[in-house]
């Protein structure tokens, strides 16, 4: 007899559509790297000047990518990818949704100075955008035997130092993902979350206390946590994207090291 | 660091970067303010990605967070090359 060795959740003959992708550095961009290599056929969103960042990352991947302009803001748009995905692949088996943007006045340090209006377009951006996106592209993914929607997250149950309403939008972006999993169950689509440890991105780099929060991280996290690799928060992402996670719905699953399982930090 | 005396490959790229990224037409200003030029933080994360491509030099994303003129920014990239 010979022995099955599995060493990570297969995605070939996935289609599967990432937004989100920066630099390399991005979460976004481990998740298409590791989900080419698990054998997905990808493509990635971006727009306006950032395309041509996402341009220039896209060039490292393993095989050969499109981007594609998308404004998950903008409606037209979310029609519009939803046509050129249909007129590509037919059907698509997951989404990404690797997207979050915050105003500096959002991450000020004291919440309740925070204008309205910059609050709301916090919110707009960084959680509506997951139904918007999921809901443009219901069709398309109701056409896979077993289709994935995944988000990313950041630990949303605590108050962090400045990271005020983004962390509102990362505890609203988790229920977001539960009443989608709600109503799209029917269709056989799932939707998760990956709340990830802090990675150093782009992004992360505007947060003005990523580092305080970053070393409390690989102070307490049992497994030790790298804000260098994104790796392993992709792999998980992966793993929602694969048949393996096919009874899991609802869920946000925690890639931190094991830093919130854990009460206080070990003695040094 | 004499900033007067922009010299080598790196700041080469990085000048020459700059240029194409910047609004108005003409050579740099190493002291006045990236903002003249409509340079932004945007711009600043791209050139992060030429320098890797065309010098294999890696700038940590949040290298350039308080860099104001270009004089800064080759500061900085020299910082990390060193």
């Amino acid at each position: 007899m010979t022995a099955t060795v599995c060493t990570s959740p297969s995605l070939a003959g996935k289609r599967v559509l990432i937004t989100g992708v920066s630099t390399d550095r991005s979460i976004a961009y481990a998740v298409a790297h590791e989900a080419q290599e698990a054998g997905a056929e990808i493509v990635l969103t971006s727009f306006d000047r950032m395309r041509a960042v996402t341009e220039r990352s896209a060039r490292r991947l393993p095989e050969p990518v499109d981007v594609l302009e998308l404004d998950v803001t903008d409606e037209r748009q979310l029609e519009r990818i939803a046509t050129e995905l249909r007129t590509r692949w037919g059907r698509l088996d997951g989404v990404v949704h690797a997207i979050a943007h915050a105003p500096p006045e959002a991450m000020s340090g004291e919440l309740g100075s925070t204008p309205a209006e910059v609050a709301c377009a916090t919110f707009n951006a960084s959680t509506v955008s997951l139904a918007r996106l999921a809901t443009a592209l219901r069709g398309l993914l109701r056409g896979s035997t077993r289709s994935s929607v995944v988000s990313l997250s950041f630990e949303s149950s605590v108050a962090w130092p400045s990271y005020d309403w983004m962390g509102v939008a990362k505890a609203a972006l988790e229920a977001t993902a539960r009443y989608l999993a709600r109503d799209l169950g029917g269709d056989g689509i799932r939707v998760n979350a990956v709340s990830a440890g802090p990675v150093l991105t782009v992004a992360a780099g505007q947060i003005p206390a990523f580092a305080e929060i970053a070393d409390a991280y690989a102070h307490r996290a049992p497994l030790g946590w790298d804000r260098t690799d994104a790796r392993p928060v992709a792999g998980a992402v992966c793993f929602l994207l694969s048949d393996w996670s096919r009874g899991m719905t609802g869920q946000t699953l925690h890639v931190d090291g094991g830093c919130r399982s854990i009460g206080l930090a070990p003695e040094v | 660091m004499e900033r007067g005396s922009v010299s080598g490959l790196v700041d080469g790229v990085i000048i020459t970067a700059l240029v194409s990224m910047a609004a108005v037409e003409g050579p740099i200003d190493l002291g006045a303010p990236l903002a003249d030029a409509e340079i932004d933080s945007l711009d600043l994360v791209e050139l992060t990605q030429i320098l890797e491509e065309e010098c294999e030099l890696s700038v940590p994303p949040n290298a350039f967070v308080d860099v104001v003129s270009a004089g800064d920014v080759i500061d900085v990239v020299r910082s990390h090359a060193a």
